[in-house]
């Protein structure tokens, strides 16, 4: 296949305990590699990145755009692929993507009529949600991305909606309170997990249409707030 | 070669170059976020360093006329620190690492604080003995040469840096508490208040838990009109027993271990009274002294880029595994006999 021209896409994602990484030129998968052996991000990721593009035979420079699955997730997670990332492009000049994690979670099923709703559990229990629709043969929003409480997804749930993301982690009652909907499918378990494949592949659409981030300032979408006491409070505290 | 040096280990974001041509270029950014919680919130600065660290990188290669391509090697801080915090400077380090194919250099915080004193010559002489005294730590460090550390004693419970900033909190004064107290004790009598000194004697360990304390009975004790009147005399009092602890342990290590120099680095030795007395020991004992100029006593990177740029000549790279270490000790990279 011609790949000569095609924007040449890297793409990581960490925002789970999943860590992936893959190279794509355009929407053609050249490469991904992914392990799902716990919260090994911070020791792995830069030297999957190296050994990938050393298996391509690709120089650094070669790759035109970075494509970084930019949460919802774990913030640790992001925070690993989203500094890697901004290290990579600062050197090289790449431009930055962030893609939506859910939107790259919703596309891995493939192109489906039903909309699709992929879940992450945060860590203090909450889901992140969103649903999504295709149109031919893209990903469009549908109802955008929040922190909902895990005892609201049945209401969440549009009708005909097909289930993908931490499914099995939800706790039992709601499970099967989503399971025994005629209308809820769910997604098969092995694609029901973040990929960088899917990320680059977001990362290509949102290329297309420009919507890039600035490498200095971006951040991850941690769609949570986070409070802290503030001084007056804190004299209580000191003993 | 040209080290960018990397450091976000806590609240403070800094980038720097240091090549054979000395210090290139360096750069702090402050987190101010922290002020108003009267501490470091591991979270605001994390988040910080992510908006921040980039911009921070850029502004020194511009301020030295450098392109990327100019480097030669990336030196970044993998621990001690905030875990939240070490993640961000070290993946940037790497990326840029497997970007432009350059060694990365893991360097330990500690250690780069210990450098501090060597961006800028004259350097010490080693042996030395080198008291490192910030915000996170309290160390009194035998240097037998750059690389090769001994551990002689440490803090049982706060850091000196930790302890003004509780003491400035107990006091209700501002966050940090270093410069906040130190203003405060200038209109202050220093003998008004005898606070324990915590010596531990036949130890080279520190205590500042018991001092602190102190200050908070002795405070609670006064009436408003009284703690606001004996502001300046309590601050003096506090930062005094301070300086004599350190400088006290200090002079008997350099006596014991017979060096030929006497370091103190971290955030602490920008006290300008530690400064002072520090001066006069220098000026009774004869042992040269070194501090770092203010700067360069806080967080920074030119201290990194400068330990990064040491280890570098002699071989060491780390792994693009290389872990983030939230609570690394200071271990010696070189043995005494190689
Ligand atoms: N003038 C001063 N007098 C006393 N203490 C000071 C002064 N200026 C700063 N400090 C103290 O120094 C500390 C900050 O130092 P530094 O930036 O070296 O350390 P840190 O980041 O808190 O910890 P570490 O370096 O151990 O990781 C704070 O506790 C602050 O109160």
């Amino acid at each position: 296949m011609e790949t000569t021209g095609a924007v040449n896409i890297l793409a990581i994602e960490t925002a789970t305990q999943i860590c992936s990484v893959a190279v794509a030129a355009g929407e053609l998968l050249l490469a991904e590699e992914t392990l799902n052996i716990g919260r090994i991000h911070a020791e792995k990721l830069a030297a999957l990145v190296d050994q990938l593009l050393a298996e391509l035979g690709k120089r650094p420079d070669e790759i035109d755009v970075l494509a970084v699955s930019g949460g919802p997730g774990s913030f640790t997670g992001l925070r690993i692929g989203l500094a890697f990332a901004k290290g990579f492009a600062l050197a090289g000049g790449q431009r930055l993507i962030l893609v939506p994690t859910l939107m790259a979670l919703a596309l891995r099923p493939g192109i489906v009529r039903r909309p699709v709703c992929p879940v992450l559990r945060s860590r203090r229990g909450e889901l992140y949600a969103a649903v999504y629709e295709w149109r031919g043969s893209e990903l469009m929003t549908a109802v955008a991305e929040r922190v909902l409480p895990e005892e609201e997804l049945g209401l969440f749930l549009p009708r005909g909606a097909l289930l993908t993301g931490d499914v099995d982690s939800l706790p039992p009652e709601i499970r099967s309170q989503v399971e025994s909907r005629e209308d809820v499918e769910l997604a098969a378990p092995w694609l029901r997990t973040p990929s960088a494949a899917a990320v680059a592949q977001v990362g290509f659409w949102l290329c297309r249409r420009g919507e890039f981030a600035d490498l200095d300032t971006a951040e991850p979408r941690y769609l949570q707030e986070f409070v802290a006491r503030k001084l007056e409070g804190v004299e209580k505290h000191v003993q | 070669m040209i080290v960018l040096g990397i450091e976000t280990s806590c609240d403070e974001t800094s980038a720097a170059l240091y090549s054979e041509q000395g210090l290139l270029a360096h750069a702090v950014h402050y987190q101010a976020v922290h002020e108003e919680y009267g501490g470091v919130v591991p979270e605001f600065a994390s988040r910080a360093h992510m908006r921040t660290l980039i911009p921070t990188i850029r502004y020194v290669i511009r301020r030295a006329g450098l392109s990327f391509r100019d480097l030669g090697a990336v030196a970044v801080t993998y621990g001690p620190g905030l875990v939240g915090s070490l993640i961000v400077g070290l993946n940037v380090a790497k990326g840029l690492a497997v970007a432009l194919r350059l060694p990365l250099v893991g360097i330990n915080h500690i250690e780069g604080h210990i450098f501090a004193n060597f961006l800028e010559e004259p350097f010490p002489e080693l042996p030395g003995v080198c008291l490192v005294v910030s915000g996170g730590h309290t160390q009194l460090v035998l240097v037998r040469r750059l690389g090769d550390y001994q551990v002689l004693g440490r803090t049982r419970d706060d850091a000196a840096g930790e302890a003004f900033d509780k003491v400035a909190r107990i006091l209700g004064l501002g966050y940090p508490g270093g410069p906040a107290i130190e203003a405060a004790a200038a209109a202050g009598q220093e003998n008004a208040v005898s606070f324990p000194r915590g010596l531990m004697e036949n130890s080279y360990d520190f205590s500042f838990s018991g001092l602190k304390t102190a200050v908070l009975y002795y405070h609670r004790a006064l009436s408003p009109q009284e703690r606001e009147k004996r502001l300046a005399d309590v601050a003096a009092s506090f930062q005094k027993a301070v300086v004599d602890v350190l400088v006290a342990k200090a002079l008997r290590a350099c006596q014991e271990f017979g060096v030929r120099s006497l370091s103190v680095v971290g955030g602490v030795a920008r006290n300008r009274r530690l400064r002072r007395a520090l001066e006069e020991l220098a000026a009774e004992t004869g042992i040269p002294v070194f501090v770092p100029k203010p700067e360069f006593c806080t967080d920074n990177a030119a201290m990194i880029a400068r330990a990064g740029f040491f280890h570098l000549l002699h071989g060491v790279r780390s792994d693009l595994r290389l872990a983030p270490a939230p609570s690394l000790n200071l271990d010696s990279r070189y043995l005494p006999t190689d």
